[in-house]
C-alpha cells in the first residue's frame, strides 16, 4: 500500500523507562512508526513487549514516576505531544486521540450513569450544554448499536453486558470524532460472536469518520481480519513492520515466524504446533546482542554480539525488519 | 469398545439465587441442563462455548466439586457412580481425577515452594512414599513437565506464567490420575507459550495415557488438542462429534455461527470467509424454554423450533437441532 497523504501521527525514537527497585526497565527502547489517516495499524507482541506502554505514551498516560519518557518525539500536526503540559494534554486527549481499553468494567466509572460519562467529554471538548450533550450521547449510543438508547443512557455500567459495555466505551471514544483511536486489546475479554460484532462496528465507524486506528492485540486472527499494516514488537523494540498480507506471507523476523507457527487454527487439522522455545524476555536482564537470540532457531554468532538495526526493504510493499539473518531462504526450504 | 473412563448422563446443575426481601423467589439458574458425554481412557474431550454456556460448571460437576446446588444425573468415573459421594467417600476418586486451572497466578500457593506444591497431593492422598522417594518423584515430575528440578526450592512468583502452568500440571500428575480436567488451562498464556503447554499436554497423554476434559472458549486450541468436541449453548450440548468432523462439517447453526465468527490468522482466508451473523447475545439461563433455546437467535429457525425441544441425536456425529430430526 502506498500512502499519498502525510502521516497524521509520527513517533520517532520513543524511549520509555520505568525505575523499579531492581533496576531500570526499558519498556520501550527506541520505537519509531508513522500512522496514516483512515488506516488500521496493528501492534502485536507478547506481554511485556512494550505495546501498551507505547500507546499509553501517545495519550500522555505514563505515570511519572516511576515511569519516565527518556527520549523521542510524538508528532501530531507538527506538534511534539511529549512536550505538552497537563492543560494542553486535555485539548488533545479524548478530542483528537481517544482510547478504548481492554476491560470496560474497570475503564468505566461504576458510580456514574453512562449519560454522565458520555456527556462529560462533549461538554468539555465541544462546548455543548447539558441538553445538547445528552442528545448527542443518545445519537452516538444508537450508532454503536445499543437498543433503546434513550432509556439505557440512564443505566449504570454494571447493568450492561460485556459486549454492550464495550459499545459504550467505543461510543465515548468516538463522541468527539477523534482523528486517532487507540484500541488496546478491545475484544480480548469478549466471546467470539460478540468480538465479531465489535470488530464490525469499529470498521464501520472508521469508514464513516475516517479515523486512524492503532489496534493492539495478541490475536493474529484479529490482526488478519482488521489491520492494514502490522508492527511486531519484542522486548521494547520494533522488530518487524509491513502490510498485513506481507507479514503473513513473507515474515522476515524469526519471532514473527514463531508467532505465526505457534498460533493454532480452527480451519486446519493436525499440524504440530511449533512453539517458540524458552521464556519471554526478562527486561531487567536482556541478553547481549539481539534480545530474541536465546529463543531463536536461526541464531548465529553475530546475533550474540550486535543489536540488529531496523532495516527497511524498499520495494512495492515497504518492509522493515530487525534481524541479522536472511531467514526467507530457509523458510522456503521448510515449506517445500 | 471397553467401558468409557468417564460417563456423564443427563447432568443438570441448577443454582438457586438467594431470595431478596419478601418478593417471589427468583428462578433457578439452569447452568447445566441435561448434558451427556463419554470420555474414553487416554482420549481428550473438548468442550467449547461462550461465557455462561455452562462449560466450567460441567467441569466442576464432573469432579463433584459443586455443593449448594440442585443436581441431577449421573457421573460415573471408572465404573463407579461418584456424583452422590460425600467428601470422605470421594477421596479415593480425587486421586483418579485431577484439575488444572485457568489462572496460574491464583492456583499455586504463593507461600509454598514448588517442590512442596508438587509433593502435597502425594501426602494428601497417602501414596505412602518415603521422604526420599517423594523427593525423587518430585524431581521426575518436574523433569516430565520441563522445569529444571534445581528450582525445586523456589516460590511460584519466581516463575513466568507458562512455567507456573507447567507446575500446576506436575501437581495434577503427582497422584497419577487417569483423568485431568483442564479448565481454560492455556487461555491466560501468550500464544508462543500457549503452544508449548499444548504440546506438553499432548506429549504427556502419549506417555502416560491420561485422559483430558479440555474446556476452552478458543475453538482453534480445542481443535488441536481434542479427539472429540462438544459445543455447548445455554447449559446444553448442541453438537458433539470427532474433532475433524465437527470443524470440517459443522451441522448445528450455532456451531456454524461460532466458527464463522472466529477469525483465522490468514488475511486471504478472512476475505473469502462467509460470516454467519448472530444478532443479540446469549439470553439469561433462568428461563425454561419449551423449544430450542437457540431459536430466538438462529438464522435457520423453523416455526416449530419455538415449541418443540430438539434432542441430541444418537449417531457418531450428534446434533441437537430440528433441522436434522425426522418428523
Amino acid at each position: 500500500m502506498s500512502h499519498s497523504t502525510e502521516p497524521i501521527l509520527q513517533i520517532q525514537n520513543l524511549q520509555v523507562e520505568f525505575h523499579t527497585d531492581s533496576g531500570v526497565v526499558r519498556a520501550v527502547n527506541g520505537v519509531s512508526f508513522d500512522l496514516y489517516p483512515g488506516e488500521t495499524l496493528g501492534i502485536v507482541g507478547e506481554s511485556g513487549s512494550g505495546k501498551s506502554v507505547t500507546n499509553l505514551s501517545l495519550m500522555g498516560l505514563i505515570p511519572q514516576p516511576p515511569g519516565k519518557i527518556a527520549g523521542g518525539k510524538v508528532l501530531y500536526n507538527g506538534q511534539n505531544l511529549l512536550e505538552l503540559n497537563q492543560r494542553q494534554w486535555q485539548q488533545v486527549r479524548g478530542k483528537k486521540i481517544a482510547m478504548i481499553f481492554q476491560d470496560p468494567m474497570t475503564a468505566l466509572n461504576p458510580f456514574l450513569t453512562v449519560e454522565e460519562q458520555l456527556i462529560e467529554v462533549t461538554m468539555l471538548h465541544m462546548q455543548l450544554n447539558r441538553a445538547q450533550a445528552t442528545e448527542h450521547a443518545i445519537e452516538i449510543l444508537r450508532k454503536v448499536g445499543i437498543p433503546g438508547a434513550e432509556k439505557r443512557i440512564r443505566d449504570y455500567p454494571h447493568q450492561f453486558s460485556g459486549g454492550m459495555r464495550q459499545r459504550v466505551m467505543i461510543a465515548m471514544a468516538i463522541s468527539c470524532q477523534p482523528d486517532i483511536l487507540i484500541a488496546d486489546e478491545p475484544t480480548t475479554a469478549l466471546d467470539v460472536t460478540i468480538q465479531a460484532q465489535i470488530l464490525e462496528l469499529m470498521k464501520s465507524m472508521q469508514e464513516e469518520f475516517g479515523t486512524a486506528i492503532i489496534f493492539i492485540t495478541h490475536d493474529l486472527g484479529v490482526v488478519a481480519s482488521i489491520c492494514d499494516r502490522v508492527m511486531v514488537m519484542y522486548a521494547g523494540r520494533k522488530v518487524e513492520q509491513s502490510t498485513t498480507r506481507e507479514i503473513f506471507r513473507q515474515p522476515r523476523h524469526p519471532y514473527t515466524v514463531g508467532l505465526l507457527n505457534s498460533a493454532p487454527r480452527w480451519d486446519q487439522g493436525e499440524d504440530d504446533l511449533q512453539a517458540i522455545d524458552g521464556q519471554p524476555p526478562d527486561l531487567l536482564n536482556l541478553p547481549l546482542g539481539c534480545s530474541f537470540n536465546p529463543r531463536c532457531q536461526f541464531v548465529q554468532d553475530s546475533c550474540l554480539q550486535d543489536t540488529p538495526p531496523l532495516v527497511a526493504l524498499e520495494g512495492e510493499t515497504p518492509h522493515q525488519h530487525a534481524c541479522l539473518q536472511d531467514i526467507t531462504q530457509t523458510e522456503e526450504d521448510h515449506s517445500s | 469398545m471397553s467401558t468409557p473412563l468417564l460417563q456423564v448422563r443427563d447432568l443438570k446443575v441448577h443454582f438457586k439465587p438467594p431470595r431478596r426481601g419478601f418478593g417471589k423467589a427468583p428462578a433457578a439458574i439452569r447452568a447445566v441442563d441435561g448434558v451427556s458425554f463419554d470420555v474414553e481412557a487416554g482420549q481428550t474431550l473438548g468442550l467449547v462455548g461462550e461465557s455462561g454456556c455452562g462449560k466450567s460448571t460441567t467441569a466442576r460437576a464432573v469432579l463433584n466439586l459443586i455443593r449448594n446446588a440442585h443436581r441431577e444425573g449421573e457421573v460415573i468415573l471408572d465404573g463407579t457412580q461418584i456424583d452422590h459421594l460425600g467428601e470422605a467417600a470421594m477421596r479415593p476418586y480425587r486421586a483418579k481425577a485431577q484439575m488444572v486451572f485457568q489462572d496460574p497466578f491464583a492456583s499455586l500457593n504463593p507461600r509454598m515452594t514448588v517442590g512442596k506444591i508438587i509433593r502435597e497431593p502425594m501426602r494428601n492422598f497417602g501414596l505412602g512414599l518415603s521422604d526420599q522417594d517423594e523427593q525423587l518423584e518430585v524431581i521426575r515430575l518436574m523433569e516430565l513437565v520441563g522445569i529444571n528440578p534445581r528450582y525445586m526450592n523456589r516460590y511460584p512468583h519466581e516463575f513466568s506464567g507458562g512455567q507456573r502452568q507447567r507446575i500446576g500440571i506436575a501437581r495434577a500428575l503427582a497422584v497419577q490420575p487417569q483423568l485431568i480436567v483442564c479448565d481454560e488451562a492455556v487461555s491466560a498464556l501468550d500464544v508462543s507459550i500457549q503452544a508449548q503447554v499444548i504440546n506438553l499436554l499432548m506429549d504427556l497423554q502419549q506417555k502416560l495415557g491420561v485422559a483430558y476434559v479440555f474446556i476452552s472458549h478458543d475453538l482453534a486450541v480445542v481443535r488441536h488438542i481434542a479427539n472429540r468436541v462438544g459445543v455447548m449453548y445455554l447449559g446444553r450440548i448442541v453438537e458433539l462429534a470427532s474433532s475433524d468432523e465437527l470443524y470440517r462439517d459443522p451441522k448445528h447453526p450455532y456451531t456454524k455461527a461460532l466458527l464463522s465468527a472466529a477469525p483465522v490468522p490468514d488475511p486471504d482466508q478472512n476475505v473469502s470467509q462467509k460470516r454467519v451473523k448472530l444478532e443479540g447475545e446469549v439470553p439469561s439461563p433462568d428461563i425454561v424454554y419449551p423449544g430450542c433455546p437457540f431459536a430466538d437467535r438462529c438464522p435457520e429457525v423453523l416455526d416449530q423450533c419455538h415449541a418443540v425441544a430438539p434432542q441430541l441425536s444418537t449417531e457418531a456425529h450428534k446434533v441437537s437441532c430440528l433441522l436434522f430430526e425426522d418428523f
